[in-house]
C-alpha cells in the first residue's frame, strides 16, 4: 500500500522543484513545460491489490454467485434449522417458474452436530397481485441428539440425555397478506416423527434414563395430521433490525394422532414483541412474550418431543437449549439496546421465563431470570450476527454466538 | 498569547523558505496572475476507471494514502486564486451574477421533451432506482425518483445543491424536475434490467412497475422525477480526492492539494453534501479544439441538505463519520448513558425537506460522510476561498435556488431557505474570521494603498481596531524583501506606501498587512501583497496566512 508513495513523491517533487528558467518564460510556460514532461511518463491506473479485491467483490457479488434468487444455491444454515444444531450450510436449487408466477425450491442442509434437512416447496407467491401465497412443501428433518433433562423446572443439568428425532413431514398452505403489515393464513399437513437413539455420545439416551411416563411418546410415535390458522400484524420498521413498531403472531394448531388415538392435542403459541425507540432510533427498548401452551383431551397427553422448551439464545439465554420443557412455556425478554457506531449495537438483556403443565403454572412471581450484554453487528436492515454473554442463571455463564438477530 | 509563540516559529519559517527558494529563480512571471491553467496536452489515451464505493470507504477511513502534508494549495495563481480548469470555472467568485443565472444553473435546456419517453436502461438496487431514457427529441436523461415517505425530498435536493455548486465555479449535470406519466414509457428493443439478484434480464413491463413501487406518486398517477441530462464525451469514472490520475497528462497538482477540493469542504458543510466523496464525481474525456481533455463533474447530490436519498437524513450526518472510535468508545463503554449530542436534536417534520437545521450546526465541526483528503487537508485560507465566494450570493439568490425545487409545501420553501441562510451566516462567520480577511488590495500611483475586509463587508466582524502594514522592496529574481521605512498603524482601509519606496524606482513592492481585532485572534496571520510597475502599479502576488 506504500509503493503509491514514490510516483507522488517525484511528482511533488516535480511541481515543487526550483524552475530554472529563464527570466521571459511565463507562467503558462512553466507549467505546460510540466505537464510536456508528464506527458512523457504516462501509464494507465494500476489498482493495488487490496482496491482489486473489493473491485472484485464489488462487481462479482459473491454471495449472489453463490446462492442467487434463481439457480443452484449455497447458503449458509438451512431453512428451520433448530437451535442447538451447530454450524450448518445448505444447498439446492431454486427457480421462478411459469412467468414468475410459482416458484421451486430444492434445498438440503447438514450441520456439523449431524442435523440433516431435505426439502422440496412449490409455492404459488403471487396471486391475486401478491396478496396471496398457495404452497405445498415436503421436508425430511434428521436431529440426531435433542437435549433432554426431563420435564419441569425441578429438572436437573445431571439428568441431560439426548434423543433422535427424526419427521418426514407433508403439508400445504394458504396464505392471505391484504395490506403490507398484516398475514393471515393456514395449513394442514402430516408429520410422522421417529424418536431414536441419541447420538451424542457425551450424555446417555434419552430412554435410557426416562420411561414413558416421565416422557410422554418416548416408547412410540403416531403418526400426525395437523391443522392450523395463524395471523401476525408487523409494523417494525425494519423487520431485520427493527427499532420501532411492534410485531405481533399467534398460532393455534390441531395435532390429531392417526394411529393411536393418545396423543391428540393443541397447540397455541403467542409471540408478541414491542420495539420503544429513543432518541431518534439510537437507543431502543426492546420487549419480547412468547408464550407457548399444549392442551391435550381426556385420554390423552402431548408427547414430550413436541411440548414448548425454555432456554437458549432467543429465549431464557441464562440456560442451556432445551434446559426446561413442560406442556406450558413463558418467556419475556427486556434489552436496551444502543447504537455505538452504524455498525454495531450493545444491548443489555433480561430475561425471564417458566414451564409449567398447568396454564395457571405459570406464575410471573416464580420465573428464573437471566441477564447480561451483547453486541449486535449490523446493517440498517439486519443484524447479521450477535454475541450475547449471559449470566444469572442456574447453569453459570453461557456464551451464545450467532449469525443472525434474535427479536 | 499564542499569537506570540508562533511569530517566531513563522519568522523561522519564512525565512529558512526565503532561503530555500532564493536559488528557485523568478517569483513571479510576466503572464501572472493567470486565470486559466493550461491544460494543453492531449489526454486522448485516457482510458475508463472504476472505483469501488467499499474502498473507497475503507481507504479513507482506514488507510493513510493520501499526502497530508500542512502545506499551500498547489494549484492557486499568484493572488491565491483558483484558475478556469477542468476542475473549476469562476463564476460568482468573480463576477456577480443575476439571480435568474443563478437559478439557472448549468442548464441549457427545458429538461426532457414531452411525448414518449424510451427507456433504454434501469435497475433496481442500489441506493436510487431509475431508468435511463431518451426523450421525444432524442436527448438521454437519467431519470430518480422520491422514496413514497418524502415526496419531493431527494430531487428538490439535487435540484437546490446542483445550481449553488454551479455557481461557486464547480461542473455540475444539468439537472431538471420533470413529471413521468407511465402511460408514455415505452421500452427499447433489447433493454436489459438489472434485478434484485444482480442479473440483467430483458426488460418487460413489471420491471418498470417494481421500479415505479418505489417511488413517491402524485394522486393523478403521475411521478416527480430528477432527470439529469447525460454528459458529453466519454465517461472516465470518478475522479479521487487525492492524487493524480497517472494517465492525465494535464493532472499535475495531487487532488488533496487543489484549492477548489479542498474549499469544497465548506460549501459542502454548509449544504449537508455528506457525500462528498469519489464515487460522487465523474470525469469525461472532451475535445477542446485539436486535444482531447478531461472534465471533472460532481454529480449525486441526493443524499444533501436533509435528503438522505431514500429517507430523511440521517442524524449522524454532517456530525460524525460512519466510523469514528472516540465516540464509539465511549458510547460502548457507558453502555449507551453517554449520548452523543446530535441526536437529541430535534427537527420539525417536513417530509419534503427532510433533516436538515440551523441552530445545531457548527461549520468546524462539520463532516462528511467518511474522511475526504481534500477536506482533511484545507488551511485557513482554503477555507477563506471558498467562504469568500459564498459571501457573494445574496440572501435572494439562495432564496432564487431553493425555489427551483418547486416545492408543493410552502412551509418546505420557507424553513429550507431560512435554514440555509442562518447556516450561511455560521459559515462566513467561521471561515471569514479563521485568518486574516483582507482583500481586493490596490496600490495606485500616487502610492495610496486600499483594501476592504472581507468579514466586515460580509458582516460578520465588526472593523478591525487596527492594521499595521510592512512595506519591502522586491526582488523578483532573488526573492528577498528589502524593508523599506518602518511599521505604520493605521485604523481605517487606505495607507500610503512610503515615499523612498515609490521613487525608489523598484520594479516589485510588497507590503505585509495584519489586522488586529480582540475577538479575532486570526486576523493577525499575515497577507503578503506584491504589486509590480506597470503603468501605476498591478496587483501581481497575494499570500495569505503565507
Amino acid at each position: 500500500m506504500q509503493l503509491w508513495r514514490l510516483p507522488a513523491t517525484v511528482l511533488l517533487a516535480l511541481v515543487c522543484a526550483p524552475l530554472s528558467v529563464s527570466a521571459q518564460e511565463t507562467r503558462a510556460e512553466a507549467i505546460e513545460r510540466q505537464r510536456a514532461e508528464k506527458a512523457t511518463q504516462l501509464k494507465p491506473y494500476e489498482p493495488g491489490r487490496l482496491e482489486r479485491f473489493f473491485q472484485k467483490i464489488g462487481e462479482e457479488n459473491p454471495l449472489t454467485r453463490v446462492s442467487p434468487v434463481n439457480g443452484f444455491f449455497l447458503a449458509y444454515g438451512y431453512t428451520g434449522k433448530p437451535v442447538g444444531s451447530g454450524t450448518a450450510v445448505s444447498g439446492g436449487w431454486r427457480h421462478d417458474l411459469i412467468g414468475r408466477k410459482a416458484r421451486v425450491v430444492l434445498e438440503a442442509g447438514q450441520s456439523l452436530r449431524g442435523y440433516r434437512m431435505v426439502r422440496g416447496d412449490f409455492f404459488m407467491p403471487r396471486l391475486l397481485d401478491q396478496r396471496l401465497e398457495l404452497g405445498v412443501e415436503t421436508s425430511y428433518r434428521y436431529h440426531p441428539q435433542e437435549d433432554f433433562y426431563g420435564l419441569g423446572f425441578g429438572s436437573l443439568e445431571a439428568d441431560r440425555t439426548n434423543f433422535l428425532y427424526e419427521a418426514p413431514e407433508i403439508q400445504g398452505r394458504a396464505m392471505f397478506k391484504p395490506v403490507p403489515w398484516f398475514n393471515a393464513g393456514a395449513r394442514v399437513g402430516s408429520i410422522d416423527v421417529t424418536v431414536g437413539r441419541g447420538k451424542d455420545t457425551q450424555f446417555p439416551d434419552t430412554a435410557s434414563r426416562f420411561n414413558e411416563a416421565a416422557a410422554a411418546g418416548l416408547s412410540s410415535q403416531p403418526r400426525f395430521l395437523y391443522n392450523d390458522l395463524f395471523a401476525t400484524f408487523d409494523t417494525r420498521d425494519q423487520p431485520g433490525n427493527p427499532r420501532a413498531g411492534g410485531y405481533y403472531g399467534v398460532l393455534w394448531r390441531r395435532y390429531n394422532d392417526r394411529d393411536t388415538d393418545v396423543y391428540s392435542f393443541d397447540r397455541i403459541d403467542a409471540d408478541l414483541q414491542q420495539f420503544l425507540p429513543i432518541f431518534d432510533k439510537k437507543r431502543v427498548v426492546a420487549l419480547r412474550l412468547q408464550l407457548n401452551t399444549t392442551t391435550a383431551g381426556d385420554g390423552n397427553d402431548v408427547p414430550f418431543y413436541f411440548q414448548p422448551t425454555l432456554g437458549g439464545a432467543d429465549s431464557l439465554r441464562g440456560a442451556a437449549e432445551f434446559r426446561y420443557r413442560d406442556r406450558n412455556a413463558l418467556s419475556l425478554n427486556v434489552e436496551y439496546r444502543w447504537e455505538a457506531f452504524s455498525g454495531l449495537d450493545m444491548a443489555l438483556f433480561s430475561d425471564f421465563g417458566s414451564v409449567a403443565p398447568r396454564f395457571s403454572g405459570l406464575e410471573f412471581a416464580d420465573l428464573e431470570s437471566a441477564y447480561g450484554i451483547g453486541l449486535r453487528f449490523n446493517t440498517y436492515k439486519a443484524v447479521f450476527m450477535r454475541i450475547d454473554v449471559a449470566g444469572g442463571g442456574r447453569d453459570g455463564i453461557r456464551l451464545y454466538t450467532k449469525f443472525s438477530g434474535n427479536f | 498569547m499564542m499569537m506570540r509563540t508562533w511569530y517566531p516559529a513563522a519568522a523561522a519559517l519564512a525565512l529558512a523558505s526565503a532561503v530555500l527558494t532564493s536559488a528557485a529563480g523568478q517569483k513571479f512571471y510576466r503572464d501572472d496572475p493567470i486565470w486559466r491553467d493550461p491544460e494543453t496536452q492531449n489526454a486522448s489515451a485516457m482510458k475508463p476507471l472504476e472505483i469501488s464505493k467499499q474502498f473507497d470507504f475503507f481507504e479513507n477511513s482506514f488507510l493513510d494514502n493520501a499526502d497530508k502534508t500542512d502545506r499551500r494549495a498547489m494549484n492557486v495563481n499568484s493572488i491565491d486564486e483558483v484558475p478556469d480548469s477542468g476542475w473549476f470555472t469562476n463564476r460568482i467568485g468573480r463576477e456577480p451574477w443575476a439571480i435568474d443565472r443563478i437559478a439557472r444553473g448549468p442548464d441549457t435546456g427545458a429538461g426532457p421533451a414531452d411525448g414518449p419517453w424510451v427507456v433504454t436502461s434501469a435497475k433496481s438496487e442500489g441506493v436510487s432506482p431509475g431508468f435511463t431514457i431518451q426523450d421525444s427529441k432524442g436527448d438521454t436523461y437519467f431519470v430518480k425518483f422520491d422514496p413514497p415517505s418524502n415526496p419531493e425530498m431527494a430531487s428538490g435536493a439535487e435540484i437546490i445543491t446542483t445550481k449553488l455548486f454551479y455557481a461557486f465555479g464547480y461542473h455540475t449535470l444539468e439537472n431538471y424536475i420533470a413529471t413521468l406519466r407511465r402511460d408514455l414509457l415505452t421500452i427499447a428493443p433489447g433493454t436489459l434490467f438489472v434485478e434484485d439478484d444482480r442479473r440483467k434480464r430483458t426488460m418487460r413491463q413489471r420491471h418498470i412497475d417494481e421500479v415505479l413501487k418505489q417511488a413517491a406518486r402524485h394522486p393523478d398517477g403521475t411521478y416527480r422525477v430528477l432527470a439529469s441530462k447525460a454528459l458529453p464525451g466519454l465517461a472516465l469514472g470518478p475522479f479521487r480526492y487525492r492524487g493524480t490520475r497517472p494517465d492525465d497528462p494535464n493532472d499535475i497538482y495531487p487532488h488533496e492539494h487543489r484549492r477548489e477540493l479542498r474549499g469544497m469542504a465548506v460549501f459542502s458543510g454548509w449544504l449537508n453534501h455528506d457525500e462528498a466523496r469519489s464515487t460522487n464525481s465523474f470525469d469525461t474525456l472532451v475535445r477542446e479544439g485539436d486535444r482531447a481533455v478531461v472534465k471533472h463533474y460532481l454529480l449525486d447530490f441526493g443524499s444533501a441538505l436533509g435528503s438522505g436519498s431514500t429517507k430523511s437524513q440521517v442524524p449522524r450526518a454532517g456530525n460524525e463519520f460512519v466510523w469514528e472510535a472516540r465516540p464509539t468508545l465511549i458510547t460502548m463503554l457507558t453502555l449507551g448513558f453517554y449520548v452523543r449530542p446530535w441526536i437529541k436534536v430535534e427537527y420539525p417534520v417536513i417530509p419534503a425537506v427532510g433533516r436538515i437545521e440551523s441552530t445545531y450546526f457548527r461549520p468546524e465541526n462539520w463532516k462528511p460522510d467518511y474522511p475526504n483528503p481534500a477536506f482533511h487537508n484545507a488551511r485557513p485560507e482554503d477555507r477563506f476561498w471558498a467562504a469568500r465566494i459564498l459571501s457573494r450570493l445574496s440572501d435572494d439568490a439562495v432564496k432564487a435556488a431553493v425555489s427551483t425545487a418547486k416545492y408543493t409545501d410552502p412551509k418546505a420553501s420557507q424553513y429550507l431557505g431560512q435554514t440555509l441562510l442562518e447556516r450561511k451566516s455560521k459559515v462566513l462567520l467561521s471561515w471569514l474570521n479563521a485568518t486574516n480577511p483582507v482583500v481586493d488590495l490596490s496600490l495606485d500611483a500616487a502610492g495610496t494603498l486600499s483594501f476592504r475586509n472581507a468579514a466586515a463587508d460580509a458582516g460578520v466582524a465588526k472593523a478591525a481596531e487596527r492594521y499595521t502594514l510592512t512595506w519591502s522592496r522586491f526582488d523578483n529574481m532573488a526573492r528577498t524583501h528589502t524593508a523599506v521605512g518602518s511599521e505604520q498603524a493605521i485604523t481605517t482601509t487606505t495607507a500610503q506606501a512610503p515615499v523612498e519606496l515609490m521613487s525608489g524606482g523598484a520594479e516589485f513592492v510588497a507590503v505585509t498587512i495584519r489586522a488586529f481585532h480582540n475577538d479575532h485572534p486570526a486576523w493577525q496571520h499575515p497577507v503578503i501583497a506584491y504589486f509590480k510597475r506597470v503603468d501605476g502599479w498591478k496587483l501581481i502576488g497575494l499570500e495569505r496566512n503565507p
